[in-house]
């Protein structure tokens, strides 16, 4: 049986240098190469030959921007793991600015997370407004009264009976960090008591904010709106904004 | 970034060894050695410019992610670079099973495409694939077609013999006699090479019109 297979394969050998043979034939052929030296041999001048081809067609040079893609895409080169060689300087820089544009990322995605969350906390207060407003305006005594202002209006939703209102108003100018508005109720004897504090949206022409009272509101005889220093104030010291009369 | 003219000297192993380093200017050189080669070979095997850049990059990539990878002593750095070239453009073909046009341009074509001014390889290395590059141009329609979607289109015999519509006896015969040619004129080239380092082949381009 060697003789008859040396022969079939020999005829097989060119074939199995360019990868033409079939899984069975190729099977055949690397059985018996396995023990055929001069079959090995044979197929040695084949493989040259096969290799040859792969730089037979004629040089082209790619674009000049494929070089350039190319550069920009290198990496760091991967170093084998746990090298027992210092590694050099150049490929530790690399790494270092490496892992500084990970924790640029990371911080990135930090900030982006807060100010999700800001967000997130924002259209709650805002949602937790418009629902305080609906179901104020939904009481059969809820009183509406215009708030007046020099370029800015608003409106300020009330029950008497209640110790909330909402103020809706329009054409606040956004403060800096350092200020805020503050609400007042007005007694009738003219002392004034907080209402709360609120930023200007800058988002939307409209702010509106839920105030609160300790006692309720038909007790009071004015509302007002001051700009104070962040945080608030006991009593305004702030330019006035903002009044009605209830 | 230009390759400077200090490692335009060096040998492709010493090179490895500084990209295994992470050295980018010895990478650049070997890239402005060898590119011309691997994207013909992938331009050939591809048929266009776009994809066969993909396949350039990608296995000069390898080089320099795995230049460890690459021993001297098993072959020569440009036929690696070769090799993974044909493998990668192997696997796009199958996997767009994308199927060559009989008609399309054989090696002898090319020639005609914008050549490479200052080819790589030493001189009578590059004397050599010339000539193989015309010896292959010079069989039979037949043999050299069948040579060509074997090893540029990864098609077997029988994958062969369905697409031309022929006997799978007649494939076989017409590759393995285009095989023992091409063989033959190598060793030949390579003695007479021995002899007498000459320049290039004058062997003329054949017509190519009839194609099987």
């Amino acid at each position: 049986m060697r003789s008859e297979d040396r022969g079939h394969v020999r005829a097989l050998l060119g074939a199995y240098a360019v990868e033409a043979l079939d899984p069975d034939e190729r099977a055949t052929v690397e059985k018996h190469l396995a023990i055929c030296d001069s079959c090995r041999a044979a197929l040695g001048d084949y493989q040259v030959v096969a290799q040859a081809l792969l730089a037979a067609p004629a040089p082209v040079l790619p674009s000049p921007r494929a070089r350039a893609r190319l550069i920009a895409g290198l990496g760091p080169v991967r170093r084998p793991g746990r090298s027992r060689a210092r590694p050099s300087l150049l490929p530790r820089l690399g790494l270092a600015a490496g892992m500084a544009a990970l924790l640029v990322v990371n911080l990135a995605l930090v900030w982006e997370v807060r100010s999700l969350r800001s967000d997130q906390a924002r259209i709650l207060q805002d949602l937790q407004v418009d629902q305080t407003a609906i179901s104020l305006a939904s009481y059969p005594t809820a009183e509406v009264i215009l708030l007046d202002g020099e370029s800015v209006g608003g409106t300020f939703l009330y029950d008497p009976e209640r110790r909330f209102a909402v103020v809706h108003m329009w054409g606040l100018d956004p403060l800096g960090s350092d200020q805020e508005y503050q609400a007042w109720l007005v007694r009738a004897d003219g002392s004034r008591v907080s209402a709360g504090l609120f930023r200007a949206d800058p988002d939307s022409w409209f702010t509106s904010a839920v105030l609160t009272s300790p006692v309720p509101v038909g007790e009071f005889a004015g509302v007002g709106v001051t700009i104070e220093p962040s945080g608030g104030s006991p009593q305004p010291t702030g330019p006035r904004v903002l009044n009605a009369e209830l | 970034m230009r390759s400077n003219e200090y490692f335009s000297d060096l040998p492709d192993p010493a090179l490895v060894e500084r990209v295994a380093q992470g050295d980018r200017s010895a990478f650049l050189e070997l890239y402005d050695r060898h590119v011309s080669r691997v994207f013909a070979l992938a331009t050939r095997m591809l048929g266009d410019r776009a994809s066969a850049e993909e396949v350039t990059q990608d296995a000069f990539l390898k080089l320099w992610t795995r230049a460890r990878a690459f021993s001297p002593t098993r072959g020569a750095l440009l036929t690696w670079l070769l090799t993974i070239a044909r493998n990668n453009a192997l696997d796009r073909i199958r996997l767009e099973a994308r199927r060559p046009a009989l008609a399309e341009a054989s090696l002898s074509d090319l020639e005609d495409g914008r050549p490479d001014l200052q080819a790589p390889g030493s001189g009578s290395e590059e004397a050599r694939w010339r000539s193989l590059r015309f010896a292959l141009a010079e069989l039979p329609d037949g043999q050299r077609q069948v040579i060509e979607l074997a090893y540029y289109q990864g098609l077997t015999h029988s994958q062969m013999a369905e697409m031309l519509g022929l006997p799978l006896g007649t494939v076989k015969t017409r590759l393995r006699l285009g095989m023992e040619r091409l063989r033959d004129g190598w060793i030949e080239e390579g003695m007479a090479g021995k002899r007498s380092e000459r320049p290039g082949s004058d062997v003329k381009k054949r017509s190519r019109t009839g194609e099987a």
